[in-house]
C-alpha cells in the first residue's frame, strides 16, 4: 500500500505530507518512511506507483498500484497516471483484475485512468473499459474489425455507465463490445453475446444526430446522438431475452408480433390475411398454382419478378391477347396480397414506409432479414413508434424501445410518456432493476433541460455514482 | 427484373445453376418459375465460371466473417455480365449477427465491391456513349452493388413503382420512378431509385455516371420526408 492512507473519497498525498509535518499523528509512520526513496515518494506521488509497477508484472502489483492511485485525490490521479508513462499504464491496465473494481471509488479512479491515457494507447484504453464493464473490448473478430479509438470508447463508457449494471457488467448475455469498420454509425449484436459497433473516420461521434434516416420528425429518437442510441440499441438486444422481451412483443401492447424463421408457407398466410380474390379463387387448381408461384417468388426473394412469374402460368400466359386471361391476371394483381409482396422484402426496407407497407387485415407482413425471417405485426402499433426502424422485427422493436427508455436527460422512459405509456410501465416493471426510479443523468448533475423530478442519477446495482457526461444528442 | 428485360445481354443464371450444381448455399430456381426452364446454357464455360465464382464468394465471405461456408448463402444477380458474377450474400444471423449481408462481384477469381465492382461491370459491358444495356439493367446491377454490406433494391418494375407511390410518403412518392438514361457533363449516366435494408441508406435517388475509362461515379441523394 505504500505510505498513503486510504479513505473513502480519496486522500491527497499532499494532505498526508502536511499532516505528518504538522505532527498530527507523530506516533505513526508510513511503511516507507525512512526507506530509500521515501522522501521522493512524498513529493512525487508517481514515484511509489512507478516503483510498484516496475516490480514483477502481476495482478498483485497492479492491484497495489491501483490502490495507491485510488487513494489520491482526483487531480493527483490524473497527474500520476499521466506521469508513469505508456509502458506502466499498459502494465497496470493489463494486469489489473476485474475483482479489484469493487465499487464507486474504484470506478471513479478507473475513469481517471482512462481519461489520463493518451488516445494513441488504444489497447490500454480498451483494458480500462473492459475492467469497468466486465467485457472483452476489442475489434470484431472478422476482417471488418478495426481498432477502437478514444472518442468511441469514451462515448461507450458514458453510455454504459448509465445503464443498469445488471444489463452490462452483470449481464451473462453480454460478453464483448467490439468495433468494425463502417462508413456510417451502426451496429449489430450476436447470440454469442457480442455487441458490435460500426463507424468510420468520417463520422462525428460527439455531434452526429439522427435527422431522418430512420425516424420521423416526432419520433423520440429524432435529434438524438446516433452513436449513443446505437450503443444502447445493441445492448438492448443482449438484454431482450433476459427480461421477457419476446413475450411482450407478442402482446398487442408490444406490437402483436408474429415471427417465422424461413419463408415456408408465407404465400398462403399472406393470401389468407388479404382475404382478396386469390383466397376465394373459384378454380382450386388455379388457386394452388397462383399461391405456389407467389411462394416461389418469396423463396427466391424476387418481388420484381411477380409479373413475369405469373405470366408463365398456363391460364395466364395469353393475357396480353385473351380478355378472360387478362381479367384473371388483373384480379390477381389487384389482390392486396400481391401488392403487399411487391414492397415487403428486407432489401426494400418496408419498415421505413409511413404505412409499413400494404395492410392485410390489421397487420403488416414483411421479411425482416434476408436469411430469411418473416414477421407480421399490428399496423396501428406504428402510431406509438419510437423510430421507423423499430418496426423491422420484434428484436428491433425492443432494442429501439430500450434505447428510448434510457435516453438522457430526465427520467427513465421520459420520452415514452404520453406516447406509449403501457410500454413505459412494462419497462419500469420488467426491464429496469430500479423499477423506473432514478434518472438518466449522473448523480449530482442537474438534468439539463429535463425540468422534471426524479432525474437524480442512474444508480448502479453496485451503488456507484455515475461519472462523466451523458451522451444525449 | 425479368419483366423489364430487354436486349440480348440479360440471361437467367438460375437454370444454369440447377441440378447437381446447386448446393444449400446457392438458391436454385424453383420448379415452375420462369427461369427454371432456361437450361440451355448448362455445361458451357460461363456456367462453370459462375459456379466457381459463387464458391469463391462464399469462401471469401466465410473467411472474412470467421464463419463456415455453410453459414453463407450466395445468390447470383440474374444479369449477364461477361466474365463477371454479380452476387448478394446473406449470413447466418446466429453466427454473425442480425442482418449481415455482403454484395459484390467475382471477376477473375477475385472479389470486388461497390464502385470498383460497378466500374468492372461497366467495362465488361463496354458501356458508354453507346448504351449497351437498358437502364433497368444498369440499375439492377449498380443498385445491387450500392453497398458492400447492405442489400439494396433498385426500382426496376413499374408495378412496384406504382405500389410504392401508394404506400410511401409524399416526397418519396413524387420522386420514385423507373430508371432512365441521362447525361451529366456530357457523360453517360443512369438515374434510378433504391431502397435498402440498411438504416444508413434510406430511399435515395442515385445517379451513376460512367466515365470514359469505364470508371463509375455514384451520387446518391437521400429523399427524406421531413
Amino acid at each position: 500500500m505504500g505510505g498513503f492512507d486510504k479513505k473513502p473519497g480519496g486522500t491527497s498525498l499532499t494532505e498526508n505530507a502536511a499532516g505528518a509535518q504538522s505532527g498530527a499523528d507523530p506516533g505513526k509512520k508510513t511503511l516507507t518512511e525512512g526507506l530509500p526513496g521515501a522522501d521522493a515518494a512524498k513529493t512525487d506521488p508517481a514515484a511509489e506507483v512507478t516503483k510498484v509497477l516496475n516490480g514483477p508484472a502481476n495482478a498483485t502489483n497492479a492491484t497495489k498500484a491501483f490502490e495507491l492511485i485510488k487513494a489520491m485525490d482526483e487531480g493527483q490521479q490524473a497527474a500520476v497516471v499521466t506521469k508513469i508513462g505508456a509502458n506502466l499504464r499498459s502494465r497496470l491496465a493489463s494486469h489489473l483484475e476485474r475483482s479489484a473494481i469493487t465499487g464507486a471509488t474504484e470506478q471513479t479512479a478507473l475513469r481517471k485512468c482512462f481519461d489520463a491515457t493518451p488516445a494513441g494507447e488504444v489497447t490500454t484504453l480498451c483494458h480500462w473499459v473492459a475492467l469497468r464493464f466486465n467485457l472483452k473490448v476489442t475489434k470484431t473478430s472478422d476482417s471488418t474489425g478495426v481498432a477502437w479509438d478514444k472518442v468511441g470508447l469514451q462515448r461507450c463508457w458514458d453510455v454504459l455507465q448509465m445503464l443498469p449494471a445488471a444489463h452490462v457488467e452483470q449481464n451473462a448475455d453480454l460478453k464483448s463490445l467490439t468495433r468494425y469498420r463502417s462508413t456510417s454509425i451502426e451496429g449489430w449484436a450476436s447470440d454469442g453475446g457480442e455487441a458490435a459497433i460500426g463507424y468510420g473516420p468520417k463520422n462525428h461521434l460527439n455531434t452526429d444526430v439522427e435527422v431522418g434516416d430512420f425516424t420521423d420528425a416526432k419520433d423520440p429518437l429524432r435529434g438524438k446522438n446516433i452513436f449513443d442510441a446505437t450503443v444502447r440499441h445493441e445492448i438492448g438486444h443482449r438484454v431482450d431475452a433476459g427480461v421477457g422481451g419476446p413475450n411482450y412483443t407478442k402482446s398487442d401492447d408490444g406490437g402483436g408480433w408474429e415471427t417465422w424463421d424461413g419463408s415456408a408457407g408465407m404465400a398462403q398466410r399472406i393470401v389468407n390475411a388479404s382475404g382478396g380474390k386469390i383466397s376465394s379463387w373459384p378454380d382450386a387448381a388455379e388457386k394452388t398454382a397462383i399461391i405456389a408461384t407467389l411462394q416461389h417468388m418469396i423463396d427466391a426473394r424476387k418481388p420484381n419478378e411477380i409479373n413475369t412469374r405469373l405470366a408463365t402460368l398456363p391460364f395466364l400466359s395469353h393475357a396480353a391477347t385473351d380478355a378472360k386471361q387478362k381479367a384473371k391476371l388483373d384480379d390477381i394483381k389487384g389482390d392486396d396480397a400481391v401488392a403487399a409482396l411487391r414492397v415487403a422484402f428486407s432489401h426494400q426496407g418496408p419498415w421505413d414506409l409511413p404505412t409499413g407497407g400494404v395492410k392485410l387485415g390489421n397487420r403488416i407482413y414483411q421479411e425482416s432479414y434476408d436469411w430469411p425471417q418473416w414477421v407480421s405485426y399490428k399496423q396501428d402499433a406504428r402510431a406509438k413508434k419510437f423510430s421507423r426502424y423499430q418496426f423491422r422485427a420484434p428484436g428491433e422493436w425492443f432494442a429501439e424501445a430500450y434505447a428510448t427508455y434510457y435516453q438522457p436527460p430526465g427520467n427513465k422512459g421520459a420520452l415514452m410518456a404520453g406516447l406509449d405509456d403501457k410500454t413505459k410501465a412494462w419497462f419500469d416493471a420488467h426491464v429496469d432493476p430500479q423499477k423506473g426510479k432514478g434518472g438518466t443523468t449522473p448523480a449530482g448533475t442537474p438534468p439539463a433541460g429535463a425540468g422534471s423530478a426524479g432525474a437524480t442519477g442512474t444508480t448502479k446495482a453496485s451503488g456507484a455514482p455515475a461519472a462523466g457526461a451523458g451522451g444525449g444528442g | 427484373m425479368v419483366g423489364k428485360r430487354r436486349g440480348l445481354l440479360v440471361l437467367a443464371l438460375w437454370g444454369a445453376l440447377g441440378g447437381a450444381a446447386c448446393s444449400n448455399t446457392v438458391v436454385a430456381a424453383p420448379a415452375g418459375s420462369p427461369d427454371a426452364s432456361k437450361t440451355n446454357a448448362k455445361g458451357t464455360a460461363k456456367v462453370a465460371n459462375t459456379e466457381q465464382d459463387i464458391a469463391v464468394a462464399q469462401r471469401a465471405i466465410a473467411q472474412e466473417l470467421n464463419v463456415t461456408a455453410g453459414d453463407v448463402k450466395v445468390r447470383p444477380v440474374e444479369v449477364n455480365v461477361p466474365g463477371i458474377t454479380v452476387f448478394s450474400a446473406s449470413v447466418n444471423p446466429a453466427k454473425a449477427g442480425r442482418g449481415v449481408t455482403r454484395t459484390g462481384i467475382i471477376e477473375g477469381g477475385k472479389l470486388y465491391t461497390e464502385t470498383d465492382a460497378m466500374s468492372r461491370v461497366a467495362r465488361a459491358w463496354h458501356y458508354g456513349a453507346k448504351r449497351t444495356v437498358p437502364p433497368e439493367t444498369v440499375a439492377q446491377v449498380f443498385g445491387a452493388l450500392h453497398s458492400a454490406t447492405a442489400e439494396s433494391s433498385p426500382f426496376i418494375d413499374e408495378d412496384t413503382v406504382q405500389t410504392y407511390k401508394k404506400v410511401s410518403g409524399p416526397k418519396r412518392a413524387a420522386a420514385v420512378a423507373m430508371p432512365k438514361e441521362t447525361t451529366v457533363d456530357g457523360q453517360p449516366a443512369v438515374v434510378y431509385y433504391l431502397t435498402s435494408s440498411s438504416r444508413g441508406t434510406p430511399f435515395s435517388a442515385v445517379t451513376a455516371i460512367v466515365k470514359p475509362d469505364g470508371k463509375v461515379e455514384i451520387h446518391a441523394q437521400p429523399v427524406l420526408e421531413d
